[in-house]
């Protein structure tokens, strides 16, 4: 059962989070290796080094802070160590941070004399105090409109239409229903289901919206000579039994749910207060599209795949969910939630929603996910065109 | 791979079609949750379609609740639906223009 609350970490500003992560924040490529430094010195911190930050210009600039800013600001974090390269990068990062009142621990490379060790120096005895802070720090309940549950599918397979993206949608509608949001991504994914799309938007504007996010990324595909609806499905799928484009997209989208779209956003823009399914326009590389939904607010990430598919998010817990038996059993590592038994008809596939939904509430209540207990995560920030 | 009481799986109680969890002989019904499966008429491989209700030439094929195409000739009970009964809308390439 989906409840009324969760066990989170509340925060002065913004939703609760699901963890109280030091975050370390290299914001320039200048940084990076510093950052990396300090992170392999504080235990349990999560690492996010750019390698851009200067000569970046107009919209590539603007999305490139926004990513920063939306990391160092993520409802998982507590804490972030900031590195840039001058005061003018340090001032605009600590501001941004020190407004939501977490703490923060802001310096560059020009007021440590260019030297990279006395600044990974200084980071380290500032963020050994900081996770001390951190530490400190208890759960309390947290009313679920604060929770956002993001979705992804990756290395999909026949169990991934079938049975996984389903059921991920059954937790959706669950969720949205309750007072939570849900995002869904991969603007490309959703070729041949827009009109459907839109019948299912909460407002004229959303649908408007979407169909404008819609054919431009299309469009960036068709610029390169690229046509998604040709070939497509191929060989491989038709054999798996998918004979439809309309039908492979829906397969996908399955994952968001049924229930009304309540807002169509840009990629990595916020998710308003308002509960309910959010769609988002991002590139279909999932370490792209899941960084957008994760810096836009969602605290969990939900990741379907067929075949397996080790990657996770730094700052959202990644709940790996395979109805593949053979993956399943191959990847004890890495798949958290097995619903192979729908796909091989020993159950009805609406009877795995209560084990995923307490699953999900256990990692919302701290509980570690495979990626996080093996430490893996990275976040990303697509590029929006070339640097001068 | 082990095989439990259900052979297949609708998908949306608003379909015309259901999808095998294995592969299924002609002749056979395969039981499915929430609806009664006609046998099939032709062997039919897993996550493949049948046919659920006769669907009429031109009449809509609909799975987890929408309409993924058109049926390209009638369809009976329990008959496969791939590529020689079933084609797309193709309204994605229109709106991408």
């Amino acid at each position: 059962m989906i409840g009324a609350e969760f066990q989170g970490f509340a925060r002065t500003a913004g939703a609760a989070g699901v963890r109280n992560h030091l975050l370390v924040l290299g914001t320039c490529g200048l940084n990076a290796s510093g950052a990396r430094k300090v992170a392999a010195l504080l235990p349990g911190c999560r690492l996010v080094a750019s390698p851009y930050g200067r000569g970046q210009v107009g919209e590539d600039k603007l999305f490139h802070q926004h990513m920063l800013t939306g990391f160092a600001c993520h409802p998982n974090v507590g804490g972030v160590i900031i590195l840039a390269p001058d005061k003018v990068a340090r001032d605009f990062y600590a501001e941004a941070v020190e407004s939501t009142g977490r703490f923060c621990c802001a310096l560059s490379l020009q007021e440590c004399d260019e030297d990279g060790e006395l600044i990974v120096e200084t980071a380290v005895k500032q963020g050994l105090q900081i996770q001390k802070s951190l530490n400190a720090q208890q759960r309390q309940s947290v009313p679920v409109s604060d929770l956002i549950v993001a979705a992804e599918c990756g290395h999909s397979d026949a169990s991934s239409g079938i049975i996984a993206n389903p059921l991920v949608g059954a937790y959706a509608d669950a969720l949205t229903s309750k007072g939570g949001r849900f995002v869904i991504s991969e603007t490309l994914e959703w070729t041949g289901t827009v009109d459907a799309l839109t019948a299912r938007c909460a407002t004229g504007e959303i649908a408007t919206q979407l169909e404008k996010m819609y054919a431009a990324r299309h469009r960036i595909a068709a610029s390169a000579g690229i046509d998604i609806t040709l070939g497509n499905p191929g060989p491989q799928n038709h054999a798996g039994g998918l004979t439809t484009l309309e039908e492979k997209s829906f397969g996908a989208v399955m994952k968001g749910g049924t229930g009304p779209i309540v807002g169509a956003l840009e990629q990595g823009r916020s998710i308003p207060e308002v509960p309910g399914l959010y769609l988002m326009d991002t590139p279909t590389l999932s370490p792209e599209s899941i960084s957008s939904m994760v810096v836009a607010g969602a605290q969990i990430v939900l990741f379907t795949t067929g075949h397996g598919n080790p990657y996770g998010s730094a700052l959202a817990p990644t709940v790996k969910i395979t109805a593949n038996p053979k993956s399943a059993t191959r990847l004890p590592r890495q798949i958290d939630f097995d619903a192979s038994r729908a796909f091989m008809g020993e159950v009805p596939l609406i009877d795995l929603l209560p084990p995923m939904q307490d699953l999900i509430n256990e990692i919302a209540n701290g509980a570690h996910t495979w990626s996080e207990k093996l430490d893996e995560g990275e976040e990303f920030i697509s590029r929006q065109f070339p640097s001068i | 791979m082990s095989h439990g009481p259900y052979q297949a799986i609708l998908l949306n109680q608003k379909d015309n079609v259901v999808c095998l969890l294995q592969d299924i002989s002609a002749g056979e019904q395969p039981a499915v949750d929430g609806a009664s499966s006609p046998a099939l008429l032709q062997d039919t491989s897993l996550g493949h379609k049948i046919a659920l209700t006769k669907i009429n030439h031109g009449a809509p094929v609909v799975k987890y609740g929408a309409v993924i195409g058109l049926a390209t000739k009638d369809i009976e009970p329990g008959e496969h639906v791939h590529l020689h009964n079933l084609t797309g809308l193709n309204h994605a390439r229109d709106k991408a223009k």
